[in-house]
């Protein structure tokens, strides 16, 4: 309920009765965050260790997955590596020798090997991938909840194609964090194993491979700062190009007839040129890293070729040694290069990390009171806004004012374009909390009251009802426990009953996202039924009858007006069948008055009972 | 009919390649340098192997001499990769990012010019998937694994190459091991891999949709209370795209019977050399080489059959891009532009007979003929649902009808190119849509991108500059996330200062004043009736003092014609409430 993130110039009331002065010091809020969001490639300590904890965090109810997939991961390292020590007892032992059961026997063992080998690799993949799905639907699941019981203003500078971003692209980055961990147990138990065993092969040996680790040091501190930066800045470029790719499906539609559409598909060819810089930028660095970082391992083949050799031809060692030096060097070589994507892509994971958390963080500003300080909401009641005012980015969309709604009441709420209207009506549904003042129900501030208890006494319908995919029922019902007679009263209330009936498939048609199968004026009444079913003592309607005929909306509010019998309605219209049918209508100025025309007729001309409560 | 091709959750993947093909060849000179490149890095790792070879026939033979030369050549390739691959993998990453940025353009081109039912018919979120995601994807692909996909093949083809100069018969005995196995185990992966893989993706895809329509409809959940219901059907989606990754694991982890196979064949390699070299017909030294080569070709083998399931991934999002591509298509421009006259800048509108249909079983539109001549004003009446923004539609040629047509000086609307169309017919919609930025980008928005004097022009015609001028920033006040600053009458005011920027021929209005007040509703349609009198205007409302300010009135029922309004002097459909306001 603070106001400090969409207002900086509204003063922070004494109505205000417990305006937290700030956020958790834990939790960032989400300006910080944004700010922070767009210099990512070089994540702030704080982040990072968020990031991580988030890692950490989502890991730990599938651990037991991990771990058996890192077990897996370790048998199959120990036989892969005894191959080649196989092959040189073959070679020296058989081969040279023309010792057949030698050669038979040794055969054999590196059958055995190869066999352990696979099952190892089998249980390894397996696991990993299933924990990296199980992670990853995890993380969907934290960012839906999370997202999606926010508010506007906590939203207000999200895109919603970066947020959905956040829950595809960077989950599957995490995803494959998670896939990979296992593969830091592979590259443990190769260096654990190859190491010593080279020393038994020869001491010069062992140290020419220990010579290349502070090489291979080097190579890992150098790059992955300069790769994280610049995959940093890839991600918030994909991210951008993801926001405009969203405006032109979501906005781009709507701009067909005027062929508005252009400039968006320009300002997208604009986000994808610079797309393509920033992966030519990462993949420079990239480039570099892969290529430099096997060179040294290479040489030391070659040393070790070399020096090797000469100890052969010293008869202190025999020719297989050779082979499974140079075989255990080249896992070596593999092992570093894939030490080096392991690290590459820990870094994106972090990048991921930090985004997911940065959303997970987005602190809402309609809160919820503290459940052992919430009062119950009395059944019935006065609604009350008090000294109300809304600012929406510095710019004030409602201008203070009071209106008392009594319990029974049908208030037509009239006002220019501008004046505030919508903004009003969020109000005492606390889609919104306003900047100054206060909304009462039964005397009960609403800020004091659990959200879910609000919305079930005071029901709302927006000016643009937004449909969900799935059946006629499905959006009626909402997930709430109601059975097809209950639909239908409601239906038959908000006069749609019959045009739903008469549908091939009734209330089983399926419905599309927006509802497109419906016109505007079928999508408004089932709107206004799904809001009856929760049986609420308070409807707010927003201009719900706009794209309504007359006589139809004559016949709705015909039997709203029957149904709100002891019930309060604040209707915000322009209608006149609307205006006649209320008790009293309201006018609203608009705070800046720029359309508050003189020569408007006073609506007292059209109802006599007209009160005006706007001011100026 | 109406119907539009649906996009298919598992798209066909077959013949993948080969649609891709026109948008990889602008780009193929490039390809082909950066794959040389990538094939004499290949080819330098390669060497390495007859390298040791070498150094174990001096240390059998006791040649220092030699020994030390084969550590020199070991020490100069190992320099050569040093430059090669950098180079290689940069120019093939630049020439792949390349060709995806074409298609993530061209994907985005389509979009933007495909038929309106396409775009009403599917879930944004699915269509923003395939735009983002799955572009977002390749380009990883291309990014992180082109280049290893390349290194792998190539090392192989040159070790089979080295190796058959050692022996052949080893070579085929090895071969003959190994690739009939992994012949059969490879085909016992793809037999399933298409559908498992797709099964995946189309269940990833249902969770991403569902995620985005949560975010845009997330206030009708929360004030509905509708949250825990919706979240329950989220979670039922989700552990379902669990249950199938679970499925593509199955089938991907067939493909590491591969690793085994290799194993097999190395037994069979010591056995059959131990078999050779105890006959005395080969070398211990080329044993050695086949060992260590062996290496390279299992390597390379374990990393294709590693690459093979992110190829498989790549393929399918491919595959679901072109579908998106090939069901986007525009249709081919309007042939002979040659023969047809200059369309005229003004001319009358026509609708013939035309029927329009959003479903096989329900006609919206029948038989409906009329004309709107040259500078005609003609209000359209009806209930709700009687068809009047499917006529709009139509008129505007954003629907193509089922019969009959609907022209434009005597052309047919889809005969005329997209932008030609937009200069002469303008739609303004009830529900006007902004994108983030100030209110002069919104207004920019409009064919002939207008510069800022002509907004300046068009705002003071419109006598909006001072309320304009209330907002702050005037035309730079930023309108917020998709306008939202913005009240819908605000929205809508915009709108038709839009609408005039454009200049159309014809100007649409679908209920385009509903939600602004009266008053200055009054003054915007005056000032628009005024401005331009050989503007063909068509205004569907139902505030009836919108109507009534139309000399013309047209009603439809139930998607008929029941009165066309030309009746002179009696408009039928005139206002048949009072009025609110003057």
């Amino acid at each position: 309920m603070s106001t400090q993130q969409t207002d900086p110039v509204a003063d922070p009331s004494d109505d205000l009765p417990d305006a937290p002065s700030d956020a958790p010091a834990d939790a960032l809020t989400a300006e910080q965050l944004a700010d922070e969001d767009l210099e990512p490639g070089a994540l702030s300590p704080e982040r990072r260790r968020r990031a991580r904890a988030l890692l950490r965090g989502s890991l730990r109810p599938h651990r037991a997955t991990v771990a058996a997939a890192m077990v897996a991961a370790a048998i199959r390292q120990i036989a892969l590596l005894a191959v080649p020590w196989c092959v040189q007892k073959a070679l020296d032992d058989g081969l040279a020798p023309h010792d057949d059961r030698a050669l038979l026997l040794w055969s054999g063992a590196t059958a055995a090997a190869a066999l352990i080998q696979f099952a190892g690799l089998y249980g390894w993949q397996y696991w990993a991938g299933y924990a990296d799905a199980k992670v990853g639907a995890d993380l969907r699941s934290r960012l839906l909840r999370h997202l999606c019981g926010l508010d506007r203003a906590a939203l207000a500078s999200r895109g919603h194609g970066d947020l959905a971003m956040r829950a595809t692209r960077d989950t599957d980055l995490v995803r494959e964090w998670v896939h990979g961990l296992a593969i830091w147990v592979v590259l443990g138990t190769t260096f654990v194993v190859v190491l010593p065993a080279m020393a038994a092969l020869h001491p010069s040996l062992l140290l020419v491979t220990l010579a290349t680790l502070p090489f291979l040091v080097w190579v890992n501190l150098h790059f992955p700062k300069r790769f994280a930066a610049a995959s940093g800045e890839l991600a918030r470029v994909h991210g951008e190009r993801a926001d405009a790719v969203a405006d032109l499906l979501q906005v781009g539609t709507g701009l067909r007839g005027t062929g508005g559409h252009r400039p968006l598909v320009e300002r997208h060819h604009t986000v994808s040129a610079e797309v393509t810089g920033r992966t030519v930028i990462a993949a420079r660095i990239e480039a570099s890293w892969a290529a430099v970082a096997p060179f040294v391992p290479r040489l030391a083949v070659a040393a070790g070729v070399g020096i090797g050799g000469l100890v052969v031809l010293d008869g202190r060692l025999k020719l297989g040694a050779l082979v499974a030096y140079t075989s255990w060097m080249a896992i070596v070589t593999l092992a570093t290069r894939v030490l080096v994507d392991r690290l590459l892509e820990r870094g994106q994971a972090d990048v991921a990390a930090a985004r997911i958390d940065e959303a997970l963080s987005i602190l809402p500003v309609v809160t919820e009171p503290d459940p052992a300080d919430a009062r119950p909401l009395p059944a019935t009641g006065t609604l009350t806004l008090q000294g109300v005012s809304a600012v929406r980015d510095g710019r004030t969309v409602l201008a203070p004012i009071d209106l008392e709604v009594g319990h029974g009441e049908f208030v037509a709420v009239l006002g220019a374009t501008g004046s505030g209207k919508s903004t009003l009506l969020r109000l005492p549904v606390r889609l919104d909390d306003p900047a100054t003042g206060t909304v009462r129900y039964g005397g009960t501030d609403l800020r004091t009251v659990a959200l879910d208890e609000v919305r079930t006494r005071i029901a709302y319908v927006a000016q643009r009802p937004v449909l969900l995919s799935g059946t006629v029922a499905d959006n009626l019902r909402l997930g709430r426990d109601l059975d097809d007679e209950q639909l239908y009263e409601a239906c038959r209330t908000a006069g749609i009953h019959d045009q739903l009936g008469a549908m091939p498939d009734g209330y089983a048609t399926e419905l599309g996202e927006g509802g497109t199968a419906l016109s505007g004026g079928q999508v408004q009444r089932l709107a206004i039924a799904r809001a009856l079913l929760g049986d609420p003592q308070v409807l707010l309607l927003d201009d719900s009858t706009s794209a309504l005929d007359t006589a139809t909306e004559r016949l709705v509010l015909e039997r709203l007006r029957a149904w709100a019998d002891g019930r309060t309605v604040v209707f915000a219209t322009h209608r006149t069948a609307v205006l006649e049918t209320a008790d009293r209508v309201v006018r609203l100025r608009s705070p800046l008055g720029a359309l508050d025309t003189p020569n408007e007729r006073p609506e007292a001309d059209v109802t006599p009972s007209a009160v005006e409560v706007g001011r100026g | 009919m109406a119907e539009q091709p649906l996009l298919e959750d598992e798209a066909d993947q077959r013949g993948v390649l080969r649609r891709a093909a026109p948008y990889l060849r602008p780009h193929r000179a490039k390809l082909a340098v950066a794959l040389a490149v990538g094939l004499a890095d290949s080819a330098a790792l390669v060497a390495v192997a007859p390298l040791i070879g070498l150094a174990a026939d001096a240390v059998t033979d006791r040649e220092r001499g030699t020994l030390g030369l084969a550590v020199l050549l070991l020490v100069l390739f190992a320099a050569a990769q040093l430059v090669l691959a950098r180079v290689g993998e940069l120019l093939l990453i630049k020439g792949g990012e390349q060709v995806v940025r074409t298609l993530r353009e061209q994907c985005v081109e389509n979009l933007a010019t495909a038929p309106l039912r396409f775009l009403e018919t599917h879930r944004s979120g699915e269509l923003l998937r395939r735009a983002t995601g799955e572009v977002a994807a390749l380009a990883a692909f291309v990014r992180l694994h082109l280049r290893n996909l390349v290194a792998s093949a190539a090392t192989l083809l040159f070790t089979l190459v080295v190796l058959a100069g050692y022996s052949w018969l080893l070579l085929l005995v090895q071969l003959a091991v190994f690739l009939p196995l992994t012949f059969l185990v490879t085909r016992w992966f793809q037999r399933d891999a298409g559908a498992a893989f797709g099964g995946k993706a189309g269940a990833e895809a249902t969770v991403a949709a569902t995620f985005s329509e949560t975010l845009t409809a997330r206030e009708a959940l929360q004030t509905s209370r509708g949250l825990p219901g919706w979240t329950t059907r989220f979670e039922r989606e989700n552990a379902h795209a669990v249950r199938a990754a679970r499925r593509a694991l199955r089938v991907e982890n067939r493909i590491d019977l591969v690793s085994l196979v290799e194993g097999l064949a190395l037994v069979v390699l010591l056995l059959v050399g131990g078999w050779l070299v105890g006959r005395g017909s080969l070398d211990i030294g080329a044993v050695v080489v086949f060992v260590v080569a062996g290496r390279n070709l299992f390597d390379s083998f374990a990393d294709l059959s590693q690459l093979v399931g992110e190829v498989q991934t790549a393929r399918t999002g491919l595959a679901r891009l072109l579908d998106l591509l090939a069901a986007t298509e525009p249709a081919p421009a309007p042939a002979r532009p040659a023969t047809r006259a200059e369309l005229p800048p003004r001319g009358e509108l026509r609708c013939e007979q035309v029927e329009y249909a959003y479903r096989a079983d329900g006609k919206v539109l029948h038989a409906m003929t009329l004309a709107f001549p040259v500078g005609s004003r003609t209000g359209v009446v009806g209930e709700t649902g009687s068809g009047k923004t499917t006529l709009s539609k139509l008129l505007c040629g954003l629907y193509p009808p089922d019969a009959g047509t609907v022209s434009f000086a005597g052309t047919d609307l889809r005969e005329i190119p997209e932008p030609e169309l937009r200069r002469r017919i303008v739609l303004v919609p009830q529900e006007v849509r902004m994108v983030s930025g100030t209110i002069a980008d919104n207004l920019a928005l409009v064919q002939g991108d207008p510069d800022r004097a002509r907004i300046e022009r068009t705002v003071d015609q419109l006598g909006l500059r001072e309320w304009l001028g209330e907002l702050p920033g005037g035309l730079d006040a930023e309108v917020g996330q998709r306008g939202g600053n913005l009240s819908a009458g605000e929205r809508q005011i915009l709108g038709l200062v839009r609408a005039v920027l454009a200049d159309p021929a014809v100007l649409v209005l679908d209920e385009a004043t509903a939600d602004i007040d009266p008053a200055t509703a009054a003054r915007l349609e005056h000032a628009l009736d005024e401005l331009r009198a050989d503007c063909t205007l068509v205004v569907i409302a139902h505030r009836p003092a919108t109507i009534a300010r139309m000399p013309r009135v047209v009603r439809l029922d139930g998607g008929r014609l029941v009165d066309d309004g030309s009746a002179a002097g009696a408009p039928s459909g005139r206002a048949t409430g009072p009025l609110i306001t003057g």
